[in-house]
This record gives structure tokens, C-alpha cells and sequence, in this order.
């Protein structure tokens, strides 16, 4: 069995913060006595990544997911365990020769010159990672055709919309052809179809090249259409890994159908709450058929059996106690 | 080449905004003639035709040189890397296999290339420097570019508080202080009194006064020399507070932001 290309070992990382009292008398005592406190972004994750997978790191707001991602990147240390890249680069050290083979987009973090077209940043990330001009050429040309933003390479970038700045910065990740992709929050801001489109080329870019994929979304959606595996990150810890339909069917406990028709049903059949005038809920556990005429029907529901419902309840869960 | 894509690249940066780097001369250009107005008050109500060895006329061109010589010793870099550290794209640039300081200094330079431009042609052209013979003409020009590294050196080490302190803008006015003053841009250090003579080789002054001086043909070749020595010496003083720094202020960045 190959090793993996990614191995996270008891990953720990805390980071201090500053607390600040309210009012005058509050910012006059911080003058003289900051409160400082630690906080546990990262507790004892343990992860191990194939070359070729696609995996998902889902989490609330300040769960942890984009920490993790940033100590596989290098950007923090682990203050302690292990992280490692390709067998035995430690991420941190930053040699020349791993952050080569390795891609990052940072949603909220812009690699582009904002007053210059996306081609001048694109040609400058063509020297520092010695990409031969013909390979550059003909790469980036399929890049833009395939994200459709080819007309707007020499467009300044401050006079680009948001999706197509999240598209270049999504090329300028790419353009060097890295063995292992980090994405983070790479549709944020981007129209429905243009989403569509980045799925389907990520998909198709890890099916023909291999390339690791490592996603964190808040949005469901890219994780269900990329991932081939999740991890769920909860206050810093790792609650889950496995797969997207593994973590439904562990998760979802109330099989309760949502049905809307366009009709109000007469009489109410047995087993149906109406919540409103056209919309019901059954507890499918208590029936084998449903009692409703399909010809009514304009959607049913599987309630707590998406994910965004499953996530919705994880999330809520308290912080565990340290 | 990647290097030198980085320096055109920050020139075409600052070109990009003509209105503003029109301003920018405006001011400067205010600014000067308000400094020289004063001076020509100085020697009109003192009655004296010199000042410390220095007349009206020589007074104006120092002081049109030397504010020359501060728009080409911008302190912009530690600014720009606290901003980096406060919105956390540090990241982005950390990311990428190269030096930061090779590639912070050719974006320094690509900014800086208008008023090197200017600088050079007067150099070439107005200036006695390479009319004194090889050996003053290129000792003067180690000096020049030993100063300007000096100096990126100098205001790199500087930036590096940012890693520490979130906000470095009350640094600005103290550093156009200690130009204005340490620097010569006010006045040419050489009226102080011979007790602060040593003052002239502080990094400010090196890259202001003393690169005046030596555009207006008014250092000897030892002063060149013994000016060139002090700014390798503060280059290594520069580099090594970047290299003792430089890891601590990695390790406590903590990429803020997403």
C-alpha cells in the first residue's frame, strides 16, 4: 500500500489572544494588565491523505478546519505532533522544493496585483516556478477557456467582478500543475453556474492528473459535488472522517419526509402532520407506502438526511469541556 | 528574471496611478520650495552671504537634491509589510519559492525607478562625479548602491515590528522626522555644531546628505571611502537583526484572517 502523501499525527496548535474589558476604567486597567488567554485551535487531529483523494474538511466558523489547513501548508508550526508532505517534508521549513509541488488558495488572501491585468501576475508566477513558456502558454489557455474567464486576462484586477478574481486566483494555484491542491473556500461569491463549472474542472483535473485535492467550504454543495471524503472538524477536534454518505447515515436519526403538493390534502391522511397549507411531515419509519396521491406531489424531502442538517445539528453541539 | 518581472511589475504599479504620483510630486515640490523660501529668509535677515561654508545658491540645489533622494529612500516597505502581517496575505507570499527580501527589494527598486531615473541622468549629466577620473566615478557608484541597500536593509529590519505590533503608523511621522532632520532634508547637516559632526553617518544621512554631497562634487575620495565603510557596516547590522528576527516573527505570525 503506498504511503500516504499527506500525514497529519496528533496535530496540536494554540494560539493567545487578548481579552478587553468594556468602558474606560476596562480599556485603562488592559493598559496595565492585558488578559491573555490560549486558545486550542487544533487538538490532537490525526489525518492521513492518499495521493489522488479529494477531501473535504467541513466545520463551523473558527471550528479549526482553516488552521489545519494552514499547518499543512507551512504557514503556523505545530506546537506539537507531526505534520509531513510527500513522506518527509515538514511544511514549516518551506524548502524551495516542496512549496513547488504544492498549490494554495486562500479565498480571503489575493495572490494578484490588484492594479495590474491577471496576466502580469500569472507571467511572474511563470518565472518563479520555472514553468517553460510554451507549457505556460498552452496550460494557461486551457485554464481560461475551461473557467471562462479568458477575455478578462488582460482586464486590471481591481476591475474584475468577485467570480472571476476567485477564478484567476483558483489559475494562479493551479498554473504550476501541483501534486497536492489546498482550496479554501473556493466558491465564496460565485454564481450558480460558475460553481457548476469549477466542480466539474476540479473533477476532471483530479481524475486525469491524480492531483490531491483538500477543500474547506462552508458550503455544502462543493463537498458533496468534490469530496470523496470528509473530515469533520468540531472545536478543534476531528468528530468525523469517512465518507459523505458514511457521515448521513451516521448522523440522520429521524427519517422525516417533507412533502409539499399543490393542493391542501382533504382529508388528512393518518401518520401526516401539516405544518402549512401545503406542507406536511411523516415519520417514515411508521409507513411502507406513502398515503398521498403522486399527481399532488411537487417535492418530498428527506428531513435530517442532508447534510446541511446533519452539520446544522453537529455544530450545535456544546464545546467539549478541556 | 522572476526578480526583475517583480520590479517591473511595481513600476507599472505606480504608474498606474498618474494622478497620484503627480500629487505625490506636487507636494514634494511644495514642500521644497517652502524649505528653500526659508533658508533664503535665513540668509537675508542674518546679512551673511554664507551659512557654514554654504551659499544661497548651493543651499538650493542640496535641498533640491536631497528631497530628490527621499522620494528614492521611501520608508513605504515596513507599511506594506505591516500590512501584510495585519491582513494575514503574508500567507499568499510565503507561499510562493522564493527569497521575500530579494523579491521585496526588487519591487523597492521598481518603485523607486522614476526618481533613480532623475537621479542618474543628474549624475550623468549636471553632476562632476564621473568627470573625476575611474576610480572616483565608480567608487561613487558602489557608494550610491551600497547606500540604497543599506538602507532597504535598514527600513526591512524596521518592518519586522510588525510581526509584533498591530498597528506601525505612528511609526510614519517619526520616520519622516528623523529624515527631515538625521537626513539633511531640512537643512545640510554640515551647519551643526563640530560636536554632532558624527551624526552625518547615520543611515538617514548616508542616504540623504551624504549622497547630496557627493552628487554636488563635495566629497573627497577618502570621505567616499569612510562613507562607504559606514553604510557596509550598518548593511551588517541590518542583516543581522534580520536574521535573528526574521524566524521569531514567523513563528509568531499566526495569518490572520482566513
Amino acid at each position: 500500500m503506498p504511503s500516504p502523501i499527506i500525514t497529519v499525527d496528533h496535530a496540536n496548535f494554540s494560539y493567545v489572544t487578548f481579552t478587553k474589558q468594556a468602558g474606560f476604567s476596562g480599556a485603562w486597567h488592559d493598559l496595565f494588565h492585558r488578559q491573555k488567554s490560549t486558545v486550542a485551535a487544533v487538538q490532537d487531529i490525526s489525518l492521513h491523505v492518499n495521493r489522488g483523494e479529494v477531501l473535504g474538511l467541513l466545520g463551523a466558523n473558527g471550528a479549526g478546519k482553516t488552521t489545519l489547513i494552514k499547518l499543512m501548508t507551512g504557514i503556523l508550526p505545530v506546537n506539537a505532533g507531526d505534520v509531513r508532505l510527500f513522506t518527509d517534508q515538514v511544511p514549516f521549513r518551506k524548502r524551495p522544493a516542496f512549496l513547488q509541488r504544492i498549490g494554495v488558495m486562500l479565498s480571503q488572501k489575493s495572490q494578484l496585483a490588484w492594479d495590474l491585468p491577471p496576466l502580469d501576475t500569472l507571467v511572474l508566477l511563470r518565472e518563479i516556478y520555472h514553468i517553460p513558456h510554451a507549457a505556460f502558454t498552452t496550460w494557461l489557455a486551457f485554464l481560461t477557456k475551461e473557467l471562462a474567464v479568458t477575455p478578462q486576462l488582460h482586464v486590471p484586477v481591481r476591475k474584475l467582478s468577485l467570480g472571476q478574481r476567485i477564478k484567476f486566483e483558483l489559475i494562479c494555484a493551479l498554473i504550476h500543475k501541483p501534486e497536492i491542491l489546498f482550496l479554501d473556500e473556493p466558491t465564496i461569491g460565485i454564481d450558480v453556474s460558475s460553481q457548476a463549472n469549477i466542480y466539474r474542472f476540479l473533477k476532471q483535473l483530479n481524475h486525469d492528473t491524480q492531483m490531491t485535492i483538500i477543500l474547506t467550504s462552508h458550503n455544502t454543495k462543493d463537498i458533496e459535488a468534490l469530496a470523496q471524503r470528509v473530515a469533520v472538524i468540531n472545536y478543534g477536534h476531528k468528530i468525523f472522517d469517512g465518507t459523505t454518505t458514511g457521515l448521513i447515515s451516521r448522523y440522520a436519526t429521524v427519517p422525516l419526509l417533507e412533502i409539499v403538493t399543490d393542493v391542501p390534502l382533504e382529508p388528512l391522511p393518518e401518520h401526516v402532520r401539516q405544518v402549512d397549507a401545503t406542507h406536511y411531515e411523516i415519520d417514515a419509519t411508521a409507513l411502507t407506502t406513502l398515503p398521498i396521491d403522486p399527481r399532488h406531489i411537487l417535492s418530498v424531502n428527506r428531513h435530517n438526511g442532508s447534510l446541511d442538517a446533519i452539520l446544522t445539528q453537529l455544530f450545535s453541539e456544546e464545546a467539549p469541556t478541556q | 528574471m522572476k526578480y526583475w518581472l517583480t520590479c517591473q511589475n511595481a513600476l507599472m504599479a505606480t504608474l498606474a496611478y498618474r494622478g497620484n504620483l503627480v500629487l505625490h510630486l506636487l507636494m514634494t515640490a511644495v514642500n521644497v520650495m517652502v524649505t528653500i523660501f526659508m533658508w533664503l529668509a535665513v540668509y537675508s535677515f542674518s546679512g551673511r552671504s554664507d551659512i557654514a561654508g554654504i551659499q544661497p545658491n548651493q543651499m538650493v540645489i542640496y535641498l533640491i537634491v536631497v528631497n530628490v533622494l527621499a522620494l528614492i529612500f521611501s520608508t513605504e516597505p515596513i507599511f506594506k509589510f505591516s500590512g501584510l502581517v495585519r491582513s494575514g496575505n503574508l500567507s499568499v507570499v510565503l507561499m510562493r519559492p522564493i527569497n521575500y527580501f530579494i523579491q521585496s527589494f526588487w519591487d523597492y527598486l521598481g518603485r523607486a525607478l522614476p526618481f533613480l531615473v532623475i537621479y542618474g541622468l543628474a549624475t550623468g549629466f549636471i553632476s562632476p562625479v564621473l568627470r573625476r577620473g575611474l576610480l572616483y566615478g565608480l567608487s561613487s557608484l558602489v557608494l550610491m548602491g551600497l547606500t540604497y541597500g543599506m538602507f532597504f536593509l535598514m527600513i526591512t529590519a524596521i518592518s519586522l515590528c510588525s510581526f509584533w505590533l498591530v498597528q506601525v503608523w505612528p511609526l510614519r511621522p517619526v520616520l519622516n522626522a528623523l529624515f527631515l532632520l538625521l537626513g539633511g532634508q531640512a537643512f545640510p547637516l554640515q551647519v551643526l555644531p563640530p560636536a554632532f559632526a558624527w551624526l552625518i553617518y547615520n543611515p538617514f544621512s548616508l542616504a540623504g546628505n551624504q549622497l547630496t554631497l557627493l552628487l554636488l562634487g563635495k566629497l573627497s575620495l577618502n570621505q567616499i571611502l569612510l562613507a562607504g565603510g559606514w553604510a557596509l557596516g550598518w548593511a551588517v547590522v541590518a542583516l543581522g537583526i534580520l536574521k535573528v528576527v526574521w524566524p521569531r516573527g514567523i513563528r509568531s505570525y499566526e495569518g490572520v484572517g482566513s
